[in-house]
Protein backbone atom coordinates (compact mmCIF):
# COMPACT_ATOMS: atom_id res chain seq x y z
CA UNK A 1 0.00 0.00 0.00
CA UNK A 2 2.55 2.54 -1.11
CA UNK A 3 0.41 4.20 -3.72
CA UNK A 4 -1.28 7.46 -2.71
CA UNK A 5 -4.97 7.16 -1.77
CA UNK A 6 -7.12 7.23 -4.88
CA UNK A 7 -9.52 10.19 -5.17
CA UNK A 8 -13.22 9.75 -4.66
CA UNK A 9 -15.20 8.58 -7.66
CA UNK A 10 -16.23 11.77 -9.41
CA UNK A 11 -19.87 12.65 -9.42
CA UNK A 12 -21.05 9.70 -7.35
CA UNK A 13 -20.12 10.90 -3.89
CA UNK A 14 -18.85 7.40 -3.23
CA UNK A 15 -15.40 6.74 -1.91
CA UNK A 16 -12.97 5.15 -4.35
CA UNK A 17 -12.83 1.35 -4.27
CA UNK A 18 -10.52 0.10 -1.56
CA UNK A 19 -10.67 3.35 0.38
CA UNK A 20 -11.76 2.86 3.96
CA UNK A 21 -14.86 4.62 5.14
CA UNK A 22 -14.22 6.41 8.44
CA UNK A 23 -16.36 4.66 11.07
CA UNK A 24 -17.38 7.92 12.74
CA UNK A 25 -19.52 8.82 9.74
CA UNK A 26 -21.94 6.10 10.75
CA UNK A 27 -21.64 6.36 14.50
CA UNK A 28 -22.48 10.07 14.43
CA UNK A 29 -25.91 9.34 12.96
CA UNK A 30 -28.62 9.34 15.64
CA UNK A 31 -30.68 6.21 16.02
CA UNK A 32 -33.67 6.12 13.66
CA UNK A 33 -35.98 5.51 16.60
CA UNK A 34 -35.58 9.01 18.07
CA UNK A 35 -35.78 10.98 14.83
CA UNK A 36 -39.57 11.33 14.95
CA UNK A 37 -39.36 12.37 18.57
CA UNK A 38 -36.89 15.15 17.76
CA UNK A 39 -39.13 16.38 14.93
CA UNK A 40 -42.12 16.54 17.31
CA UNK A 41 -40.05 18.35 19.91
CA UNK A 42 -39.15 20.93 17.27
CA UNK A 43 -42.81 21.67 16.58
CA UNK A 44 -43.58 21.88 20.29
CA UNK A 45 -40.72 24.28 20.88
CA UNK A 46 -41.88 26.46 17.99
CA UNK A 47 -45.45 26.59 19.34
CA UNK A 48 -44.16 27.35 22.83
CA UNK A 49 -42.12 30.32 21.60
CA UNK A 50 -45.05 31.54 19.53
CA UNK A 51 -47.35 31.25 22.57
CA UNK A 52 -44.83 33.06 24.75
CA UNK A 53 -44.22 36.06 22.48
CA UNK A 54 -47.72 37.66 22.74
CA UNK A 55 -48.22 36.48 26.35
CA UNK A 56 -45.02 38.13 27.50
CA UNK A 57 -46.22 41.31 25.83
CA UNK A 58 -43.39 41.36 23.25
CA UNK A 59 -45.98 41.75 20.46
CA UNK A 60 -49.56 42.89 20.88
CA UNK A 61 -51.92 39.85 20.74
CA UNK A 62 -54.05 41.62 18.11
CA UNK A 63 -51.14 41.47 15.70
CA UNK A 64 -49.97 38.00 16.67
CA UNK A 65 -52.59 35.93 18.48
CA UNK A 66 -51.16 32.97 20.42
CA UNK A 67 -51.71 29.50 18.89
CA UNK A 68 -53.98 28.57 21.79
CA UNK A 69 -56.51 31.08 20.40
CA UNK A 70 -56.74 29.34 17.02
CA UNK A 71 -59.11 26.42 17.83
CA UNK A 72 -61.78 28.71 19.31
CA UNK A 73 -61.55 31.13 16.40
CA UNK A 74 -61.66 28.26 13.91
CA UNK A 75 -64.78 26.74 15.47
CA UNK A 76 -66.46 30.14 15.54
CA UNK A 77 -65.70 30.72 11.83
CA UNK A 78 -66.97 27.31 10.84
CA UNK A 79 -70.15 27.83 12.90
CA UNK A 80 -70.83 31.18 11.32
CA UNK A 81 -70.49 29.62 7.83
CA UNK A 82 -67.75 32.08 6.86
CA UNK A 83 -65.11 29.44 6.57
CA UNK A 84 -67.03 27.08 4.26
CA UNK A 85 -68.11 30.06 2.14
CA UNK A 86 -64.52 31.17 1.70
CA UNK A 87 -63.33 27.67 0.84
CA UNK A 88 -66.13 27.19 -1.67
CA UNK A 89 -65.45 30.51 -3.36
CA UNK A 90 -61.77 29.74 -3.57
CA UNK A 91 -62.51 26.31 -5.01
CA UNK A 92 -64.82 27.79 -7.62
CA UNK A 93 -62.34 30.30 -8.99
CA UNK A 94 -59.54 27.80 -8.65
CA UNK A 95 -61.52 25.31 -10.77
CA UNK A 96 -62.38 27.95 -13.36
CA UNK A 97 -58.77 29.01 -13.57
CA UNK A 98 -57.63 25.44 -13.94
CA UNK A 99 -60.14 24.62 -16.66
CA UNK A 100 -59.62 27.80 -18.67
CA UNK A 101 -55.86 27.72 -18.32
CA UNK A 102 -55.59 24.04 -19.23
CA UNK A 103 -57.93 24.17 -22.23
CA UNK A 104 -56.39 27.40 -23.50
CA UNK A 105 -52.82 26.23 -22.94
CA UNK A 106 -53.33 22.87 -24.61
CA UNK A 107 -55.17 24.38 -27.58
CA UNK A 108 -52.54 27.08 -28.09
CA UNK A 109 -49.69 24.59 -27.63
CA UNK A 110 -51.10 22.05 -30.09
CA UNK A 111 -51.82 24.71 -32.72
CA UNK A 112 -48.39 26.26 -32.36
CA UNK A 113 -46.77 22.83 -32.44
CA UNK A 114 -48.45 22.00 -35.74
CA UNK A 115 -47.47 25.17 -37.55
CA UNK A 116 -43.88 26.28 -37.87
CA UNK A 117 -45.10 29.67 -39.08
CA UNK A 118 -47.30 30.18 -36.04
CA UNK A 119 -44.42 29.15 -33.81
CA UNK A 120 -42.15 31.76 -35.40
CA UNK A 121 -44.92 34.34 -35.23
CA UNK A 122 -45.48 33.86 -31.51
CA UNK A 123 -41.97 32.97 -30.35
CA UNK A 124 -40.82 36.43 -29.26
CA UNK A 125 -44.10 37.32 -27.65
CA UNK A 126 -43.96 34.06 -25.70
CA UNK A 127 -40.40 34.74 -24.62
CA UNK A 128 -41.49 38.18 -23.46
CA UNK A 129 -44.56 37.13 -21.48
CA UNK A 130 -43.50 33.74 -20.19
CA UNK A 131 -40.90 34.85 -17.61
CA UNK A 132 -43.27 37.29 -15.85
CA UNK A 133 -44.02 35.67 -12.50
CA UNK A 134 -47.61 35.26 -11.43
CA UNK A 135 -47.22 37.65 -8.53
CA UNK A 136 -46.15 40.43 -10.90
CA UNK A 137 -49.52 40.14 -12.65
CA UNK A 138 -51.43 40.79 -9.42
CA UNK A 139 -51.45 44.63 -9.79
CA UNK A 140 -52.73 44.31 -13.37
CA UNK A 141 -55.32 41.78 -12.28
CA UNK A 142 -56.59 44.25 -9.68
CA UNK A 143 -56.57 47.18 -12.14
CA UNK A 144 -58.46 45.19 -14.78
CA UNK A 145 -60.82 43.16 -12.66
CA UNK A 146 -60.78 44.89 -9.26
CA UNK A 147 -60.45 42.92 -6.06
CA UNK A 148 -62.72 40.19 -7.33
CA UNK A 149 -62.69 36.43 -7.77
CA UNK A 150 -62.18 37.10 -11.50
CA UNK A 151 -58.82 38.65 -10.72
CA UNK A 152 -57.80 35.60 -8.73
CA UNK A 153 -59.01 33.34 -11.54
CA UNK A 154 -56.96 35.35 -14.02
CA UNK A 155 -53.77 34.79 -12.03
CA UNK A 156 -54.45 31.06 -11.84
CA UNK A 157 -55.23 30.88 -15.57
CA UNK A 158 -51.85 32.42 -16.40
CA UNK A 159 -49.85 29.96 -14.34
CA UNK A 160 -51.74 26.93 -15.61
CA UNK A 161 -51.73 28.19 -19.18
CA UNK A 162 -47.95 28.27 -19.60
CA UNK A 163 -47.37 24.84 -18.13
CA UNK A 164 -49.93 23.28 -20.46
CA UNK A 165 -48.80 25.38 -23.41
CA UNK A 166 -45.20 24.19 -23.22
CA UNK A 167 -46.14 20.59 -22.46
CA UNK A 168 -48.48 20.45 -25.48
CA UNK A 169 -46.05 22.31 -27.76
CA UNK A 170 -43.20 19.96 -26.89
CA UNK A 171 -45.42 16.89 -27.18
CA UNK A 172 -46.69 17.84 -30.63
CA UNK A 173 -43.24 18.72 -31.91
CA UNK A 174 -41.92 15.38 -30.67
CA UNK A 175 -44.43 13.40 -32.73
CA UNK A 176 -42.58 11.03 -35.05
CA UNK A 177 -42.45 12.58 -38.56
CA UNK A 178 -42.61 9.07 -40.01
CA UNK A 179 -46.11 8.66 -38.58
CA UNK A 180 -47.21 11.87 -40.30
CA UNK A 181 -45.81 10.48 -43.55
CA UNK A 182 -47.78 7.32 -42.87
CA UNK A 183 -50.94 9.41 -42.63
CA UNK A 184 -50.11 11.02 -46.00
CA UNK A 185 -49.46 7.63 -47.59
CA UNK A 186 -52.76 6.20 -46.36
CA UNK A 187 -55.04 8.95 -47.51
CA UNK A 188 -55.08 11.29 -44.52
CA UNK A 189 -53.17 14.32 -45.79
CA UNK A 190 -55.42 16.96 -44.21
CA UNK A 191 -54.22 18.68 -41.05
CA UNK A 192 -57.40 17.90 -39.14
CA UNK A 193 -57.17 14.18 -39.94
CA UNK A 194 -53.52 14.14 -38.91
CA UNK A 195 -54.40 15.97 -35.71
CA UNK A 196 -57.08 13.49 -34.73
CA UNK A 197 -55.48 10.28 -35.99
CA UNK A 198 -51.80 10.85 -35.25
CA UNK A 199 -50.85 14.00 -33.36
CA UNK A 200 -53.29 13.93 -30.45
CA UNK A 201 -52.96 10.21 -29.66
CA UNK A 202 -49.17 10.35 -29.98
CA UNK A 203 -48.89 13.48 -27.86
CA UNK A 204 -51.59 12.67 -25.32
CA UNK A 205 -49.22 11.19 -22.75
CA UNK A 206 -47.08 14.29 -22.49
CA UNK A 207 -50.13 16.58 -22.69
CA UNK A 208 -51.67 14.75 -19.74
CA UNK A 209 -48.37 15.12 -17.92
CA UNK A 210 -48.62 18.89 -18.34
CA UNK A 211 -52.22 18.82 -17.18
CA UNK A 212 -51.21 17.00 -14.03
CA UNK A 213 -48.36 19.41 -13.34
CA UNK A 214 -50.72 22.35 -13.85
CA UNK A 215 -53.27 20.81 -11.54
CA UNK A 216 -50.94 19.68 -8.81
CA UNK A 217 -48.18 22.16 -8.28
CA UNK A 218 -48.61 25.77 -9.30
CA UNK A 219 -52.37 25.46 -9.25
CA UNK A 220 -52.29 24.88 -5.54
CA UNK A 221 -49.65 27.52 -5.15
CA UNK A 222 -51.78 30.14 -6.89
CA UNK A 223 -54.76 29.05 -4.95
CA UNK A 224 -53.03 29.35 -1.61
CA UNK A 225 -51.51 32.62 -2.61
CA UNK A 226 -54.79 34.09 -3.67
CA UNK A 227 -56.49 32.83 -0.52
CA UNK A 228 -53.90 33.98 1.92
CA UNK A 229 -52.45 37.11 0.33
CA UNK A 230 -55.81 38.70 -0.24
CA UNK A 231 -58.41 37.66 2.31
CA UNK A 232 -60.92 39.95 0.64
CA UNK A 233 -61.03 37.59 -2.37
CA UNK A 234 -61.59 34.59 -0.21
CA UNK A 235 -64.51 36.11 1.61
CA UNK A 236 -65.91 38.10 -1.31
CA UNK B 1 -50.87 0.85 -66.09
CA UNK B 2 -48.27 3.19 -64.61
CA UNK B 3 -46.23 5.42 -66.83
CA UNK B 4 -43.40 7.45 -65.40
CA UNK B 5 -42.04 9.90 -67.96
CA UNK B 6 -38.83 11.96 -67.77
CA UNK B 7 -39.03 12.24 -64.04
CA UNK B 8 -36.48 14.52 -62.40
CA UNK B 9 -36.21 15.44 -58.80
CA UNK B 10 -34.09 17.99 -56.97
CA UNK B 11 -33.91 19.15 -53.39
CA UNK B 12 -33.00 22.66 -52.35
CA UNK B 13 -29.39 22.71 -51.16
CA UNK B 14 -27.92 26.10 -50.23
CA UNK B 15 -24.39 24.65 -50.33
CA UNK B 16 -24.62 23.65 -54.00
CA UNK B 17 -23.62 26.02 -56.81
CA UNK B 18 -27.11 26.30 -58.28
CA UNK B 19 -28.82 26.03 -54.90
CA UNK B 20 -30.14 22.52 -55.39
CA UNK B 21 -29.12 18.91 -55.52
CA UNK B 22 -30.48 16.82 -58.34
CA UNK B 23 -31.33 13.40 -56.98
CA UNK B 24 -32.93 11.75 -59.95
CA UNK B 25 -32.76 12.53 -63.66
CA UNK B 26 -34.76 11.42 -66.65
CA UNK B 27 -36.35 8.43 -65.05
CA UNK B 28 -38.69 6.46 -67.27
CA UNK B 29 -40.62 3.38 -66.34
CA UNK B 30 -43.76 1.73 -67.51
CA UNK B 31 -45.24 -0.93 -65.35
CA UNK B 32 -47.65 -3.53 -66.64
CA UNK B 33 -50.56 -4.68 -64.47
CA UNK B 34 -49.56 -7.51 -62.20
CA UNK B 35 -45.87 -6.97 -62.74
CA UNK B 36 -43.33 -7.33 -59.92
CA UNK B 37 -40.60 -4.75 -60.35
CA UNK B 38 -37.58 -4.41 -58.13
CA UNK B 39 -35.48 -1.26 -58.01
CA UNK B 40 -31.98 -1.77 -56.64
CA UNK B 41 -29.14 0.59 -55.92
CA UNK B 42 -26.75 1.69 -53.24
CA UNK B 43 -28.27 3.35 -50.21
CA UNK B 44 -28.86 7.05 -50.61
CA UNK B 45 -29.21 6.82 -54.38
CA UNK B 46 -32.80 8.01 -54.35
CA UNK B 47 -34.74 4.74 -54.57
CA UNK B 48 -36.97 5.56 -51.62
CA UNK B 49 -37.48 9.09 -52.88
CA UNK B 50 -38.60 7.66 -56.20
CA UNK B 51 -41.31 5.64 -54.44
CA UNK B 52 -42.45 8.71 -52.57
CA UNK B 53 -42.72 10.64 -55.80
CA UNK B 54 -44.83 7.92 -57.38
CA UNK B 55 -47.02 7.92 -54.26
CA UNK B 56 -47.36 11.69 -54.41
CA UNK B 57 -45.74 12.16 -51.02
CA UNK B 58 -42.96 14.24 -52.56
CA UNK B 59 -43.69 16.72 -55.39
CA UNK B 60 -41.82 16.30 -58.67
CA UNK B 61 -39.73 18.97 -60.30
CA UNK B 62 -40.44 17.79 -63.81
CA UNK B 63 -41.88 14.80 -65.51
CA UNK B 64 -45.13 12.98 -65.07
CA UNK B 65 -46.49 9.98 -63.28
CA UNK B 66 -49.69 8.77 -64.82
CA UNK B 67 -51.89 5.95 -63.76
CA UNK B 68 -54.34 4.14 -65.90
CA UNK B 69 -56.39 2.52 -63.21
CA UNK B 70 -56.12 -1.18 -63.68
CA UNK B 71 -58.92 -2.24 -61.41
CA UNK B 72 -61.59 0.16 -62.61
CA UNK B 73 -63.04 2.74 -60.27
CA UNK B 74 -61.57 3.56 -56.91
CA UNK B 75 -64.70 3.42 -54.79
CA UNK B 76 -63.73 2.10 -51.40
CA UNK B 77 -60.12 1.68 -52.54
CA UNK B 78 -56.92 3.64 -52.76
CA UNK B 79 -54.52 3.76 -55.71
CA UNK B 80 -51.50 2.82 -53.58
CA UNK B 81 -50.56 0.77 -50.63
CA UNK B 82 -47.25 1.57 -49.03
CA UNK B 83 -45.01 -0.61 -46.88
CA UNK B 84 -42.08 1.09 -45.18
CA UNK B 85 -38.86 -0.38 -43.90
CA UNK B 86 -40.10 -0.03 -40.34
CA UNK B 87 -43.61 -1.33 -39.74
CA UNK B 88 -44.87 2.09 -38.52
CA UNK B 89 -47.79 0.66 -36.61
CA UNK B 90 -49.63 3.06 -34.34
CA UNK B 91 -49.01 1.81 -30.81
CA UNK B 92 -52.36 3.11 -29.52
CA UNK B 93 -54.34 1.05 -32.02
CA UNK B 94 -54.95 -2.67 -32.06
CA UNK B 95 -53.64 -4.73 -34.96
CA UNK B 96 -57.09 -4.71 -36.58
CA UNK B 97 -57.44 -0.98 -36.18
CA UNK B 98 -53.95 -0.42 -37.59
CA UNK B 99 -54.86 -2.43 -40.68
CA UNK B 100 -58.06 -0.39 -41.05
CA UNK B 101 -56.09 2.89 -40.93
CA UNK B 102 -56.15 3.41 -44.71
CA UNK B 103 -59.81 2.42 -44.95
CA UNK B 104 -60.96 5.37 -42.87
CA UNK B 105 -62.28 8.26 -44.90
CA UNK B 106 -63.35 6.02 -47.80
CA UNK B 107 -67.02 6.15 -46.86
CA UNK B 108 -67.09 2.57 -45.64
CA UNK B 109 -69.23 1.44 -42.75
CA UNK B 110 -67.56 0.39 -39.54
CA UNK B 111 -68.55 -3.22 -40.21
CA UNK B 112 -67.07 -3.06 -43.73
CA UNK B 113 -63.81 -1.63 -42.45
CA UNK B 114 -63.59 -4.34 -39.85
CA UNK B 115 -64.33 -7.06 -42.38
CA UNK B 116 -61.77 -5.75 -44.87
CA UNK B 117 -59.13 -5.41 -42.17
CA UNK B 118 -59.71 -8.96 -41.03
CA UNK B 119 -59.59 -10.27 -44.59
CA UNK B 120 -56.26 -8.56 -45.10
CA UNK B 121 -54.97 -9.99 -41.82
CA UNK B 122 -56.07 -13.44 -42.92
CA UNK B 123 -54.06 -12.96 -46.14
CA UNK B 124 -50.87 -12.49 -44.13
CA UNK B 125 -51.77 -15.32 -41.74
CA UNK B 126 -52.46 -13.15 -38.71
CA UNK B 127 -56.24 -13.50 -38.43
CA UNK B 128 -55.88 -14.62 -34.82
CA UNK B 129 -53.85 -11.53 -33.87
CA UNK B 130 -56.52 -8.95 -34.79
CA UNK B 131 -57.18 -7.93 -31.20
CA UNK B 132 -53.54 -7.76 -30.17
CA UNK B 133 -51.45 -4.61 -29.69
CA UNK B 134 -48.38 -3.92 -31.85
CA UNK B 135 -45.98 -4.28 -28.92
CA UNK B 136 -47.17 -7.86 -28.45
CA UNK B 137 -45.94 -8.89 -31.91
CA UNK B 138 -42.53 -9.95 -33.18
CA UNK B 139 -40.69 -7.89 -35.77
CA UNK B 140 -41.76 -10.23 -38.58
CA UNK B 141 -45.38 -10.16 -37.45
CA UNK B 142 -45.36 -6.37 -37.31
CA UNK B 143 -44.13 -6.19 -40.86
CA UNK B 144 -46.88 -8.64 -41.90
CA UNK B 145 -49.40 -6.29 -40.29
CA UNK B 146 -47.89 -3.42 -42.27
CA UNK B 147 -48.32 -5.47 -45.46
CA UNK B 148 -51.92 -6.25 -44.48
CA UNK B 149 -52.53 -2.53 -43.93
CA UNK B 150 -51.28 -1.81 -47.45
CA UNK B 151 -53.34 -4.64 -48.96
CA UNK B 152 -56.51 -3.68 -47.07
CA UNK B 153 -57.04 -0.59 -49.24
CA UNK B 154 -57.08 -2.93 -52.27
CA UNK B 155 -54.51 -0.82 -54.12
CA UNK B 156 -53.67 -0.98 -57.80
CA UNK B 157 -50.03 -0.65 -56.87
CA UNK B 158 -48.26 -2.02 -53.84
CA UNK B 159 -45.13 -0.06 -53.05
CA UNK B 160 -42.55 -1.51 -50.74
CA UNK B 161 -39.57 0.46 -49.47
CA UNK B 162 -36.95 -2.06 -48.30
CA UNK B 163 -39.69 -3.83 -46.38
CA UNK B 164 -37.52 -6.68 -45.14
CA UNK B 165 -34.32 -4.72 -44.59
CA UNK B 166 -34.69 -4.57 -40.83
CA UNK B 167 -35.51 -8.25 -40.33
CA UNK B 168 -33.22 -11.14 -39.49
CA UNK B 169 -32.14 -13.41 -42.35
CA UNK B 170 -34.52 -16.29 -41.55
CA UNK B 171 -37.59 -14.09 -41.10
CA UNK B 172 -36.64 -12.20 -44.24
CA UNK B 173 -36.63 -15.40 -46.34
CA UNK B 174 -39.97 -16.48 -44.89
CA UNK B 175 -41.55 -13.11 -45.65
CA UNK B 176 -40.10 -13.09 -49.18
CA UNK B 177 -41.84 -16.39 -49.88
CA UNK B 178 -45.04 -15.18 -48.26
CA UNK B 179 -44.93 -12.03 -50.37
CA UNK B 180 -44.60 -14.09 -53.56
CA UNK B 181 -47.54 -16.18 -52.44
CA UNK B 182 -49.61 -13.04 -51.71
CA UNK B 183 -48.66 -11.58 -55.06
CA UNK B 184 -49.79 -14.75 -56.84
CA UNK B 185 -53.10 -14.79 -55.00
CA UNK B 186 -53.93 -11.06 -55.21
CA UNK B 187 -52.28 -10.36 -58.59
CA UNK B 188 -51.21 -6.92 -57.38
CA UNK B 189 -48.64 -4.83 -59.18
CA UNK B 190 -45.60 -4.42 -56.98
CA UNK B 191 -42.85 -1.81 -56.95
CA UNK B 192 -40.21 -3.13 -54.59
CA UNK B 193 -37.20 -1.09 -53.53
CA UNK B 194 -34.22 -2.88 -52.03
CA UNK B 195 -30.46 -2.70 -51.78
CA UNK B 196 -30.29 -6.49 -51.63
CA UNK B 197 -29.58 -7.65 -55.19
CA UNK B 198 -30.17 -11.32 -54.38
CA UNK B 199 -33.56 -10.45 -52.95
CA UNK B 200 -34.44 -8.47 -56.08
CA UNK B 201 -33.40 -11.30 -58.39
CA UNK B 202 -35.28 -13.85 -56.32
CA UNK B 203 -38.54 -11.88 -56.22
CA UNK B 204 -38.97 -9.74 -59.29
CA UNK B 205 -39.92 -10.00 -62.95
CA UNK B 206 -37.71 -7.04 -63.73
CA UNK B 207 -34.73 -5.65 -61.86
CA UNK B 208 -33.86 -1.99 -62.42
CA UNK B 209 -30.48 -0.73 -61.31
CA UNK B 210 -30.34 2.90 -60.23
CA UNK B 211 -26.94 4.47 -59.79
CA UNK B 212 -25.03 7.70 -60.06
CA UNK B 213 -25.52 11.15 -58.75
CA UNK B 214 -27.99 12.24 -59.93
CA UNK B 215 -29.35 8.74 -60.23
CA UNK B 216 -30.28 7.32 -63.59
CA UNK B 217 -31.31 3.86 -64.74
CA UNK B 218 -28.10 1.94 -65.46
CA UNK B 219 -29.52 -1.41 -66.37
CA UNK B 220 -32.73 -3.31 -66.62
CA UNK B 221 -32.95 -7.12 -66.54
CA UNK B 222 -35.96 -9.27 -67.13
CA UNK B 223 -36.10 -12.53 -65.25
CA UNK B 224 -38.23 -15.18 -66.84
CA UNK B 225 -37.50 -18.07 -64.50
CA UNK B 226 -40.78 -19.57 -63.37
CA UNK B 227 -41.75 -19.43 -59.71
CA UNK B 228 -41.22 -20.92 -57.23
CA UNK B 229 -37.58 -20.20 -57.89
CA UNK B 230 -34.73 -21.96 -56.20
CA UNK B 231 -32.64 -19.63 -54.08
CA UNK B 232 -29.47 -21.22 -55.44
CA UNK B 233 -30.64 -21.16 -59.06
CA UNK B 234 -27.48 -20.77 -61.16
CA UNK B 235 -28.96 -18.39 -63.73
CA UNK B 236 -30.29 -16.13 -60.99
CA UNK B 237 -26.93 -16.17 -59.23
CA UNK B 238 -25.16 -15.29 -62.46
CA UNK B 239 -27.50 -12.35 -63.00
CA UNK B 240 -27.06 -11.14 -59.41
CA UNK B 241 -23.29 -11.25 -59.91
CA UNK B 242 -23.56 -9.31 -63.17
CA UNK B 243 -25.64 -6.60 -61.52
CA UNK B 244 -23.23 -6.41 -58.60
CA UNK B 245 -20.27 -6.10 -61.01
CA UNK B 246 -21.99 -3.30 -62.90
CA UNK B 247 -22.65 -1.49 -59.64
CA UNK B 248 -19.06 -1.78 -58.45
CA UNK B 249 -17.74 -0.74 -61.90
CA UNK B 250 -19.92 2.36 -61.70
CA UNK B 251 -18.63 3.11 -58.23
CA UNK B 252 -14.99 2.56 -59.25
CA UNK B 253 -15.42 4.55 -62.43
CA UNK B 254 -16.63 7.56 -60.51
CA UNK B 255 -20.12 7.03 -61.81
CA UNK B 256 -21.41 7.54 -58.31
Amino acid sequence: MTSPPSPDQPGTGLPAPGKRIPPSAFLAKPSRRYRGLWAALGVIAFLAIWEAVPRLGLVRPVLLPPPSAIPTAFVAEVRSGQWTDAILHSLVHYTWGLVLGSVGGIAAGVLTGMSRRLEDFTSWVVRLLRPIPGLAWVPFAIIWFGVTPTAATFIIVLGVFWINYFAALGAVQAVDRDLLELADAFGHPLTLAKLVKIVLPAASGAILGGLRTGWARPGCRWWRRSCSACPAWASA
Amino acid sequence: MIEIRDLSLAFPNPAAADGRTVVLRDFNLSVAPGEFIAIVGASGVGKSTLLRVVAGLVPTNSGTVSHAQGGGDLKGRRPYGMVFQDARLLPWRTVRSNVAFGLEGLGLSRADRRRRAEEALALVGLADKAGRWPHQLSGGQRQRVAIARALAVDPDLLMMDEPFGALDAITRQTLQDELLDLWRRTSKTILFVTHDIDEAVYLADRVILLAGSPATVRSEDRITTARPRARDDSAARALATRIRDRLSDLMDGGGI
